[in-house]
């Protein structure tokens, strides 16, 4: 492109920036703006890109009312918009961002996935104090990196309040992947109820929101299918367990509303292109607490990055978000309306969006697919004879568990402790995991599918409840990293499913060196009592985990509760053992499945104190959270 | 005043950057080629008196709240009891307040006739709950019955939890301020009929080491209660309920009691409610 029509195009894009929501119109006074309603028809979203340029953005933080249809609720904007406004940045230059607290309360904006001083970095209590009322705080840091971002409070349950927005990292230099347009897409998952109250209702009743679950007519449908005795079976060993297979989501459809870019369903966001333009879709799942499953039924999407990285284009027809990752996708549409279909993981409800060539033009809205279920795969029970319950193509790893004897009724307690790495730093590591009468595992040959040194010894653990702590039911035995497989409710579907497998960097990552050491983390939960921990240890019983500046380490995160957790690093970027050789992805946020045992390199190059938490709102809150400090060896713990 | 200038000149300057005349604001902020500034020193990463679980200064509140308090009051039967010749109602609720490893409990329960009001049974109880294990917490405190008079006081230790299926257990043992011992098993089912619609079985033991003359009651199970219950939750936290219960007494105390006292069978409607 020559530079004349380079110019023309960002002259171009600065004029609908005057209209839409960005950097520019977050300067301008109140008075010229009600909230996202400048927005002309059809940019909501749009990324103006521009010249590259130092920016510098003040984001005003209040209480402000959130109109849905005719309902409405307090919430928090920035600069009176909910979801917050787009901040564009670029790499090379400098970002100067100003947190002005019109509250009555502290507050926050933590930058998702930027990398800057940790003193930026925006979490109460582990970086800052915190933005205290009618104060501001300035994060000043130049911008070294590229991708989609977003950011949001870390204060008390602001995040769930509104208090969430797209970032967008420039690159220095010119876009590889320079589409015709470019949009970011924030979904998110709104309530109009106080979070503090969704709280208290999931320590009284952990199932508040479940409205799925197993009835008296279940009972004889599976037995109409399967036959009395799996069904007993099947239900003895969830019984004795105290769990249902029908938790999907801890909070539901009961109480949110999913938005797309801030629309409901009712009336859907809808984002123009022109015929045989590519267009650039930024997903970020700003949700507190729900995963996504994305498609646009007729579009093959082209995933180019993941968490901000690069990763190698992989086309794919669906994939799954976790809350707090983003998937950036290249599209090629025909001139027609096409559906952004955003079906929660529990699928009690759904986020839409409508990409058209002329506005108020729609394309049929798929209905939604019948809810998944936890199956023997997310105990790693696939040994069970269940018949025909669904495997969710486990690689069982040679590992098998002879069926009967799973959950926890004889506890021979044999001690696997032995046989753990030590995990470092971590009080109760090398727990005690109670292994049941027949359980036979050999040693699990998934190190092998890590670059092999300091290889920890497979070992399953056990069903059952014979953890140390009662915030501490270790349910499955882990084995595989699930990185190969669909997310939940996407298996066996006749079209292509995104898999962690899939993505590769395009170019090998810098830090090639081996781990010195293996620290290993167990996710850690009771659902009945609504409790969620690292390795049986809530927050505020912890202790750091300290990195020596400069090392390289492998963490090994173990899933022993039976749902996903999005596990984020704050200050720098995992690279997910996924076979990609050299080209490991870059990720921020990692989904662990249940049962899944998932590797990860980190290089500590970047000195402070960071957060590292599960991403559910209600499962940090409730301690699944620690700080990680990466610091010099005279510092750092023994 | 000086403020919105601030802002004037914000926009003016972004609205000059966007439209690409800002060249020497973007001069002054070329791409850097040496290493990049933004990494904090190693030597602001622990402070002088540092939080042993953020490392952060010590006087920084905590980033989470994993230690808060959370409270529920549950009324779980408030209920009338009709039988051929008699009519009853019943209370049974129950309060804590507390975080993961203590609460306090608070525990009523009582009847009465349904005609004249009359109590004939009215019980508080106040317990330190500890949890124990993933399912089942422990609980010792006070148990004082206003009702039948004299009133009494009891001290107790309870087991309360989940046992495997999900029945919900309360186990307790009484001990009187006269040395008498007593103790009580409770066994709740909810099964689910549709998402709505929930029958509970229910069932109560209640046993004595030794005869009570007052209390009638004899060595041995006392009495039992059998009841089933058909809710709907036309709320997650309100939910109406018919349904039917056996009250029965057993060995000794039956031989104690009236031949019409001695087992019961009621029509029961009420309604369980939470917040």
């Amino acid at each position: 492109m020559d530079k004349a029509f380079q110019q023309r195009r960002a002259l171009l894009k600065a004029l609908a920036a005057l209209g839409a929501f960005g950097a520019v119109s977050a300067m301008m006074p109140a008075a010229a703006r009600g909230a996202t309603a400048s927005v002309a028809p059809g940019h909501l979203g749009r990324v103006q890109g521009g010249r590259p340029r130092d920016v510098v953005f003040d984001a005003h933080i209040r209480k402000d009312t959130f109109r849905l249809g005719d309902r409405s609720g307090s919430a928090y904007s920035v600069n009176h918009a909910i979801p917050s406004p787009l901040i564009e940045l670029w790499e090379g230059h400098t970002a100067r961002l100003r947190v002005h607290n019109h509250l009555d309360q502290p507050t926050s904006l933590h930058w998702h996935g930027l990398l800057l001083p940790f003193q930026m970095d925006g979490v109460p209590g582990v970086a800052f104090e915190g933005v205290a009322p009618n104060t501001t705080f300035e994060a000043h840091f130049p911008v070294r990196q590229t991708g989609t971002y977003w950011y949001h409070s870390h204060s008390g349950m602001q995040e769930q309040k509104g208090l969430i927005g797209p970032l967008v990292v420039h690159p220095a230099g010119p876009d590889p992947y320079a589409a015709d347009r470019d949009f970011v897409i924030v979904l998110n998952d709104w309530t109009f109820e106080d979070p503090h109250r969704i709280m208290a209702k999931l320590k009284v009743q952990s199932d508040y929101y479940n409205l799925d679950e197993r009835t008296v007519g279940d009972f004889f449908d599976d037995v109409a299918t399967k036959g009395w005795s799996t069904t007993l079976e099947e239900r003895r060993m969830w019984g004795e367990m105290r769990m249902t297979p029908r938790d999907i989501a801890d909070v539901t459809a009961m109480t949110y509303d999913y938005l797309l870019n801030g629309h409901a369903p009712a009336s859907p966001w809808e984002g123009l292109f022109a015929p045989g333009e590519t267009v650039r879709l930024r997903f970020i799942n700003a949700s507190a607490m729900t995963y996504f499953n994305i498609r646009i039924p007729g579009l093959a999407m082209t995933v180019i990055e993941a968490d901000g990285q690069p990763v190698s284009p992989v086309e794919t027809d669906e994939f799954q978000i976790a809350v707090a990752e983003t998937f950036d996708v290249l599209i090629t549409p025909d001139a027609r309306p096409y559906t952004l279909m955003c079906e929660s993981m529990d699928r009690t409800g759904f986020a839409v969006g409508t990409l058209t060539p002329r506005l108020g033009a729609r394309a049929p809205v798929p209905a939604l697919r019948p809810p998944p279920r936890r199956t023997m795969a997310d105990m790693n029970m696939a040994g069970m004879d269940m018949g025909d319950m669904d495997m969710g193509g486990m690689d069982m790893n040679g590992a098998a568990m002879s069926g009967h004897d799973m959950a926890g009724k004889s506890m021979s307690g044999k001690s696997m402790s032995g046989k753990n790495v030590p995990s470092e730093s971590h009080a109760s590591s090398g727990h005690a995991m109670a292994g049941h009468g027949s359980m036979a595992h050999g040693a699990h040959d998934g190190r092998d599918k890590h670059s092999g040194e300091s290889g920890h010894e497979g070992h399953a653990m056990a069903a059952g409840h014979g953890s140390e702590s009662p915030g501490d039911i270790r349910v499955p035995a882990t084995m595989d990293n699930r990185l190969d497989e669909p997310g939940t409710g996407l298996e066996g579907l006749d079209h292509r499913v995104l898999r962690y497998s899939e993505l590769r960097r395009p170019v090998p990552i810098k830090d090639q060196r081996v781990p010195s050491r293996t620290i290993e983390l167990h996710l850690t939960g009771n659902m009945t009592r609504y409790m969620w921990s690292f390795d049986g240890v809530a927050y505020s019983d912890s202790t750091p985990i300290d990195l020596v500046y400069g090392e390289r380490v492998r963490l090994v995160l173990v899933n022993n509760t039976m749902m996903e957790h999005p596990i984020h690093l704050h200050g720098m970027f995992m690279a997910l053992e996924n076979d990609q050789g050299a080209h490991l992805p870059l990720k921020h946020t990692i989904s662990v499945r249940p049962a899944a045992r998932v590797s990860l390199l980190i290089t500590a190059d970047e000195p402070g104190r960071w957060a590292f938490h599960c991403h559910l709102l209600y499962h940090m809150d409730m301690g699944m959270f620690r700080v990680v400090r990466v610091l010099d060896k005279e510092s750092a713990h023994a | 005043m000086r403020e919105s200038i601030g802002r004037w000149t914000c926009l003016v300057v972004s609205l000059a950057m966007a439209l690409g005349v800002g060249t020497q604001a973007q001069a002054q902020s070329a791409p850097r080629t040496q290493p990049l500034p933004g990494k904090a020193s190693l030597d602001e990463v622990v402070p002088a008196h540092a939080d042993p679980r953020s490392g952060s200064p010590a006087h920084w509140a905590p980033p989470v709240d994993d230690k808060a308090a959370y409270h529920t009051v549950r009324l779980d039967r408030l209920e009338y009891q009709g039988t051929g010749d008699s009519e009853a109602y019943v209370w049974d609720a129950e309060a804590w307040w507390g975080n993961d490893r203590h609460k306090l409990w608070l525990k009523t329960e009582g009847e009465g006739d349904w005609r004249t009001g009359e109590r004939d049974h009215a019980e508080v109880q106040a317990l330190y709950n500890r949890m124990w294990d993933d399912f089942w917490d422990l609980q010792v405190g006070l148990r004082h019955d206003i009702d039948p008079h004299p009133s009494r006081s009891y001290g107790v230790f309870g087991l309360q939890g989940l046992a495997p299926y999900g029945i919900d257990t309360e186990a307790s043992l009484f001990v009187s301020e006269r040395g008498d011992t007593s103790a009580r098993l409770e066994l709740e089912y909810e099964w689910l009929i549709t998402q709505r619609w929930v029958l509970s079985p229910r069932l109560e033991v209640n046993a004595s080491a030794q005869r009570v003359d007052e209390l009638e009651i004899g060595q041995g199970i006392t009495t039992s209660e059998t009841g089933l219950r058909l809710g709907y939750d036309v709320t997650r936290q309100v939910s109406p309920y018919v349904g039917i219960s056996w009250q029965n007494t057993y060995g000794e105390t039956r031989r104690m009691r009236d031949r019409d006292e001695a087992d019961r069978f009621a029509v029961v409607a009420g309604i369980s409610a939470w917040y």
